[in-house]
């Protein structure tokens, strides 16, 4: 079965420049639509490619919800700032510059949102995952999980989540940029308009506040 | 190796230090051990929290919901304010904010003559806000002078020559040090607007 992130859409699609005929053959669409770039994902959705869009939408909702999620502590929250965030892009494209990456701009807005949201509401205290469990709304149950584990782990969450608000939001920002978003110190310097050298010791600082806060913590 | 480089390696890597170089030393040093230590469990808690990604069930409720929005906005605008082409009905307000800026700098040219290098206080001190528009507008003016002025144009408070301020075009690094040559169009300078030379 080809999975429905990897599908560019039906039809003909113009990749690259050169009109591709798709139809009919779903594998050739998924190995395209898996070896698209985001730039060429970003020229068709600017045309007003709907699959496109989908495409640019399933590929980075994960990643922005992570950092965002880190950013609020709150599974609700994180999903409106993501939501909001990607429709708000796909919207806009014809703002895309592309002097950076799609996703370094992508979590620009991310951050923004989480930013602005937290001006809204105040970060809340306790982690909130979604549903009663402690388990995200976005998850199917997991019915192999230990329920020691998602216990522990539930936890962690509210302790890492407590050290987090501890630390000054900037250095929080850059940390989560760096550590959950997995971008380069060059990239998060691009997303937060700062010098390189501003990114390495707030990671630094951050990571060490951090460190201090969670010593005597025992992981899984 | 110093204690502070392997700390620094190992809060923010950059590379710098080879494994074995920092291994040697961590066998040696008890502090930058303990350093280490909670680094790495700093890490395996974050590992251990990850956030969930969402399930391709909700992806699809996701994506769903998206598309009713972008169907419902009806056509592109800009993200940031980012002025583009100038509206016909801003004409009437551009021709005022020329005519405002040549009063301007007919003001600074007089000041100039008074004092060879007169303070961005003593200029800003001069000059009073005299155009005003409800929305923002790119402003083309023709300055033949040394006078740089900074403008504000914001979407709540319109268009306003709010203040000259050498000391921060001097000091910023897109204009040029010395601003002699003809102010040809406004620039966007982070939240403000500045008269830039060709």
């Amino acid at each position: 079965m080809v999975d429905r992130r990897f599908l560019l859409g039906s039809g003909s699609n113009k990749v690259g420049g050169s009109p591709v005929t798709l139809s009919g053959d779903r594998m050739l669409e998924a190995s395209i639509g898996a070896m698209a770039t985001d730039e060429t994902l970003v020229q068709l959705a600017r045309d007003g490619d709907r699959s496109a869009q989908e495409e640019l939408f399933r590929r980075h909702w994960g990643g922005a919800y992570r950092v965002a999620f880190r950013l609020l502590g709150n599974d609700q929250d994180a999903q409106d700032a993501t939501q909001e965030s990607l429709i708000k892009v796909l919207a806009h494209l014809g703002d895309f510059e592309g002097k950076s990456g799609f996703r370094t701009w992508l979590l620009r807005i991310v951050t923004n949102a989480a930013f602005d949201s937290g001006r809204r509401r105040k970060r809340r205290a306790t982690v909130s995952l979604g549903n009663s469990d402690g388990e995200s709304s976005l998850q199917e149950p997991a019915v192999d999980d230990d329920p020691t584990l998602a216990l522990r782990r539930q936890d962690l969450r509210k302790i890492l989540d407590a050290a987090l608000d501890k630390i000054p939001l900037k250095q929080r920002e850059t940390f989560i940029l760096f550590a959950e978003a997995g971008l380069t110190y060059a990239e998060v310097a691009e997303v937060l308009d700062i010098p390189i050298g501003t990114v390495m010791s707030r990671i630094s600082n951050a990571r060490v506040k951090l460190q201090s806060y969670l010593d005597g913590v025992e992981g899984l | 190796m110093r204690c502070d480089d392997l700390t620094r390696e190992l809060a923010s890597p950059t590379g710098a230090l080879s494994s074995s170089q920092m291994l040697d030393h961590l066998a040696a040093c008890p502090s930058c051990a303990e350093f280490s230590r909670r680094a790495e469990q700093l890490d395996r808690i974050w590992e251990a929290t990850r956030p969930v990604e969402p399930s391709m069930d909700a992806l699809d409720a996701l994506w769903a919901r998206a598309t009713v929005e972008l169907d419902r906005i009806p056509a592109p605008a800009t993200l940031a304010f980012v002025p583009k082409a100038r509206p016909r009905r801003w004409g009437m307000v551009a021709f005022v904010a020329a005519q405002a800026a040549a009063i301007l700098i007919g003001a600074l040219v007089l000041l100039d003559r008074n004092a060879q290098k007169p303070t961005s206080k003593d200029l800003a001190a001069n000059l009073t806000p005299s155009v005003e528009s409800s929305e923002p507008e790119f402003l083309d003016l023709k300055v033949d002078s040394d006078a740089l002025a900074v403008v504000r144009i914001d979407k709540d408070n319109g268009v306003k020559i709010e203040k000259v301020d050498l000391s921060y075009l001097y000091n910023s690094p897109t204009l040029p040090a010395t601003p002699h040559d003809e102010v040809d169009a406004l620039e966007a300078v982070g939240s403000k607007w500045a008269l830039v030379s060709k």
